[in-house]
């Protein structure tokens, strides 16, 4: 697949790879907000996970549930190996593009 | 944890994802709640965010209804006989449907079979003929809208292959017709520009039809010769088969160009006069639409009726429109209310089909009320399991589709041999029943539909609460309100198919009458052809000396008992304007001119006065003549003329004047007697006034048919009788041939194919319906079976409980029966214009059909009952 990842789609990719452990949606959307310091809805959260999981970039699976849930289940995802290669070609992709680029005044970040 | 979330916005959000996905995110939200403390308005506007998910195209839909067909498929293999049932009374309901639309499809929407037909337009005057040949000359090329025009006019004729003679119609065209059709030959040629040249060798391209028929499809008929209108014609081409001409509904048998057509050429030859009428197909030009085509056709009809401003014909606008279906609204007309009852009777019956497996499909649902209750316990939605169902029904609907194209296939071939063969009948015979996009569109629609009507039967019946009662134990827990479902579809479907039988008997019994009325005349041993003498060609003494001698011949022949001549035959008849003083006329009736012994020879008694004289008198050729002063001419009247003229006055004696104020000066006639009434143009028409002139004294447009009266077989005068018919030369034209009995049935055509189709479809109804009810009152003996056996343990006899179940049965059909005369009451009303004047609740066929529903009923419900007297009380309790 030639095709490059959106910039919310590698955000949320590398917050699961970042968490490893199969994490589900509120540790996901906790290591965003963080990581990436920006607020994520639910909605937008789980129609990107579900994009990504029908391209084949992530696995999903329903857990059990827990009290402090209200007795509702979880669900856990996993990044696949072609969830892997896709982040690897897209930063491939932009280190590409930097090469010679330098921004006047650097990253104040 | 501080206060729940709003319930609402949950509410929502279980709405907009639905399933575990929503309970998820549900969750995900519950413990962003906790963490944050409270905060309604964000739950909300998270709750709305989870539009996107569910508009989000990645929503896995499709692998659940995958999975819901393949095990929908799973239980339809596991019970194939529920299955085959559903699917065969779908299949009848929508096959007779796909047929009733093919037919509509014909009317309405199907494109001639030519290439770019959706760039064929029609020209229509409000059903009248639109143009005249002259002024299709002198348009034809000066319109930039099309690409060109063609005049074409459709004609019943006679055509002689050796020596066999039989009806045709033809389309005496322009030469440019099948260029702007673009329809090809099927063999040979289409005409020339030269064809249509004076003095150019007729040439003939006949159909499919008598390719078939006449030369078994040799390709040899090229250059053969057949005779039309006593004129030999070369033939040059065979259309191809799917064409049918532009004439629909009346299909077309062989094209000629109009210039070498006999009556055409006489109406040509006149270098002053109009030329024969002509309806016009034209073909639009690259870029060209309709409309600007229509507006260019308005400025041209103005200019036409600028230069002609007596002519009648341009008065009402010249229209174009698409050519679909039957183009003539004349034609639609005629057909429309055949259309509408079949469609409204094809509905009744797929009603019936859908209410049929709704119907079965509740009684499987009664079977799985423990497994639907078992998954739903394991927490299959409801929602689910009704997506479940509907997979179910959806695939038996296809597939009562699929079979219903195949039915739809043999309906159409039913429906088009019942179509009436015969040429003036021949409304419906050019309606081309076949299958296309459209009408399997339409199936497939329609399948669609039965499937979501009846997969919510059960839907509506599974009851969420009482999945422990379901689940403990095989008893029926609400039986009252079940059945009450299955109940109701039987009365409806009783109900239902009552409209059709009654319907069917109404249009019986109206059939019965027509059969019965006398048409006033003998009809046995005779048989006729209609001769046509036109003006140019034959002076009135021409004619009548020709017709003289005709007379004459005939009843030389052998095995002929009589000969006499009549201008009308039933079906065939004109009018004149009557008064009874000089002066504006003060009403109509029709004429008759006849030889004298035709009263005799046809059994029309005269019951008053005389008959005209045997004795030749001299011919008086004109009104004119006759108005300067010639001896009166003299008439018989028939009853009802009399009494409208003369009411209880004598009439002979008594002077009526004949002619329109606005026509010919008017004539004196005298009355010498009263024949008695008969039928004239039909047999259900009212009595209508009429009056006979003698053809001794009277010559009318040179129209006569020969009629015979024979001792043996009448069929067996055809070939000797157009023998003698074209004895008469070239110009003497000939048109049907048959015999007064065979006109008699064919009068009928309309009323019987109408009772044969509704009773066909009545039958159909009345088997689907009788099979709801027998499934109905078999399953409640299958429930009761216990009931039955603790009543028989406590001495119930075989015949109460017979009784019982037959009794279960009649009740519903009894309700059944009630309602469908309800029904039918206020339906049948729509039939009037085909009952021929019997009451639409007319008392016998009401009675009829629901005496015929409740026998049947007793059968249907009488295998069962047997069956619920044979239940062992020892076995049947076994299981308590």
């Amino acid at each position: 697949m030639s095709e490059y990842l959106g910039e919310f789609e590698q955000i949320v990719l590398l917050a699961i790879a970042r968490l490893g452990e199969s994490p589900y949606g509120v540790p996901i959307r906790r290591e965003i907000e963080k990581g990436a310091r920006r607020r994520v809805s639910v909605g937008a959260l789980y129609a990107t996970l579900d994009r990504l999981e029908a391209k084949g970039y992530l696995h999903s699976w329903f857990s059990e549930a827990t009290a402090q849930r209200g007795g509702r289940s979880k669900r856990c995802f996993r990044l696949l190996p072609a969830g892997f290669e896709a982040l690897s070609r897209s930063k491939t992709m932009l280190d590409r593009m930097w090469q010679g680029v330098s921004i006047e005044g650097g990253s104040r970040a | 944890m501080p206060d729940r979330p709003p319930r609402l916005a949950e509410r929502l959000l279980h709405r907009l994802v639905p399933g575990k996905d929503g309970d998820v995110i549900a969750g995900d939200l519950a413990e962003a709640w906790a963490e944050r403390g409270g905060g309604r308005l964000w739950y909300w506007l998270e709750v709305l965010t989870c539009l996107r998910v569910r508009l989000s195209p990645n929503r896995r839909v499709l692998p659940d209804l995958g999975r819901d067909l393949h095990y929908a498929l799973r239980v339809i293999r596991r019970n194939p006989g529920y299955a085959v049932a559903a699917m065969l009374c779908l299949a009848l309901g929508i096959g007779v449907n796909s047929s009733v639309f093919s037919f509509l499809d014909g009317m309405y929407f199907r494109l001639l079979p030519v290439p770019q037909a959706d760039r064929v337009v029609a020209f229509d005057r409000d059903g009248r003929t639109p143009s005249f040949w002259r002024d299709y000359l002198s348009i034809r090329d000066g319109i930039h809208a099309f690409s060109g025009i063609a005049a074409t006019a459709g004609r019943g004729t006679f055509m002689d292959v050796e020596r066999a003679n039989f009806g045709i119609v033809t389309e005496t065209v322009s030469a440019n017709y099948a260029d702007v059709l673009r329809v090809k030959p099927a063999l040979g040629r289409w005409f020339r520009p030269s064809d249509e040249l004076p003095g150019a060798e007729p040439v003939v391209v006949i159909g499919d039809g008598i390719w078939e028929t006449w030369f078994g499809r040799d390709p040899r008929v090229l250059g053969r010769n057949v005779r039309i209108e006593m004129q030999w014609y070369r033939i040059v081409g065979v259309a191809p088969e799917e064409f049918q001409g532009v004439s629909a509904p009346i299909r077309v048998d062989a094209w000629v160009p109009l210039t070498t057509y006999p009556i055409a050429r006489a109406q040509l030859a006149d270098p002053h006069g109009p030329g024969p009428t002509v309806s016009l197909v034209g073909r639009l030009a690259a870029r060209q639409t309709v409309e600007r085509a229509a507006a260019e056709i308005a400025v041209i009809d103005a200019r036409l009726r600028q230069a002609h401003p007596r002519e009648t014909l341009y008065a009402t606008p010249l229209h174009v429109r698409l050519f679909r279906g039957i183009p003539s609204p004349a034609a639609r007309r005629v057909t429309r209310s055949i259309a509408i009852l079949l469609t409204a009777i094809a509905g009744i019956v797929l009603l019936i089909a859908c209410v049929n497996v709704a119907n079965l499909l509740l009684s499987r649902a009664a079977v799985r009320r423990r497994e639907m209750a078992l998954r739903r316990s394991l927490g299959a939605s409801r929602g689910r399991l009704l997506r479940q169902g509907m997979a179910e029904s959806v695939i038996l609907a296809l597939g009562g589709a699929a079979l219903g194209i195949g039915f739809g296939y043999a309906t159409d071939r039913a429906l088009a041999l019942w179509m009436p063969p015969s040429i003036p009948l021949a409304v419906l015979r050019g309606i081309h029943l076949q299958m296309n996009w459209r009408v399997a569109a339409i199936t497939a629609a329609l399948a669609l539909v039965c499937a979501v009507l009846f997969s919510l039967a059960p839907a509506l019946e599974g009851s969420p609460v009482e999945l422990v009662s379901a689940l403990k134990s095989d008893a029926p827990t609400s039986r009252g309100r079940r059945l009450g479902q299955r109940d109701l579809y039987v009365i409806a479907q009783v109900a239902l198919s009552l409209v059709l039988l009654v319907a069917t008997g109404l249009l019986l019994r109206a059939l019965q009458r027509i059969e019965r009325i006398d048409p006033g005349f003998a009809t046995d041993h005779r048989l006729y052809v209609r001769l046509f003498a036109p003006d140019p060609d034959f002076t009135p003494e021409a004619g009548t000396r020709l017709f003289t001698r005709l007379l004459d011949e005939a009843r030389a022949l052998p095995g002929v008992r009589g000969a006499t001549l009549s201008f009308d035959v039933l079906g065939f008849s004109d009018s004149a304007c009557v008064s009874p003083s000089r002066g504006p006329s003060d009403g109509h009736a029709s004429i008759n001119v006849v030889e004298p012994n035709y009263f005799q020879l046809m059994r029309i008694p005269i019951v008053q006065g005389s008959n005209f004289s045997p004795y030749t008198q001299p011919v008086l050729d004109t009104p004119k003549a006759i108005a300067a002063g010639s001896p009166p001419l003299d008439i018989i009247v028939n009853q009802t003329l009399a009494r409208r003229q003369w009411p209880g006055r004598d009439p002979i004696g008594k002077v009526l004047w004949l002619g329109c104020p606005d026509g010919d000066p008017q004539i004196a006639a005298r009355v010498i007697g009263v024949a008695r009434d008969s039928k004239y143009i039909a047999l259900d028409e009212d009595p209508t006034p009429l009056f006979y002139a003698s053809r001794r004294q009277l010559w009318w447009n040179g129209y006569f048919a020969l009629i015979l009266h024979t001792a043996g077989d009448p069929a067996a005068l055809y070939a000797p009788l157009i023998q003698l018919a074209r004895t008469g030369g070239p110009n003497l034209r000939t048109y049907e041939l048959g015999t007064f009995d065979d006109v008699i049935q064919s009068s009928l055509w309309r009323v019987r194919w109408q009772a044969r189709l509704l009773g066909a479809f009545g039958l159909l109804a009345l088997a689907l319906s009788v099979v709801g009810l027998y499934g109905v009152v078999a399953y409640s003996v299958a429930q009761r079976t216990r009931e039955i056996g603790v009543r028989m343990a406590l001495g119930a006899q075989r015949i109460d409980v017979q009784w019982m179940v037959l009794a279960r049965g009649l009740r519903l059909t009894a309700a059944g029966i009630a309602a469908g005369l309800a029904l039918s009451a206020s339906a049948t009303r729509f039939l009037r214009g085909f009952l021929y004047g019997i009451d639409p609740l007319d008392p016998t066929a009401f009675a009829a059909a629901a005496l015929a529903w409740l026998f049947i009923a007793m059968l249907a419900s009488y295998i069962p009952a047997r069956r619920a007297a044979r239940v062992d009380p020892a076995i049947s309790l076994r299981y308590e």
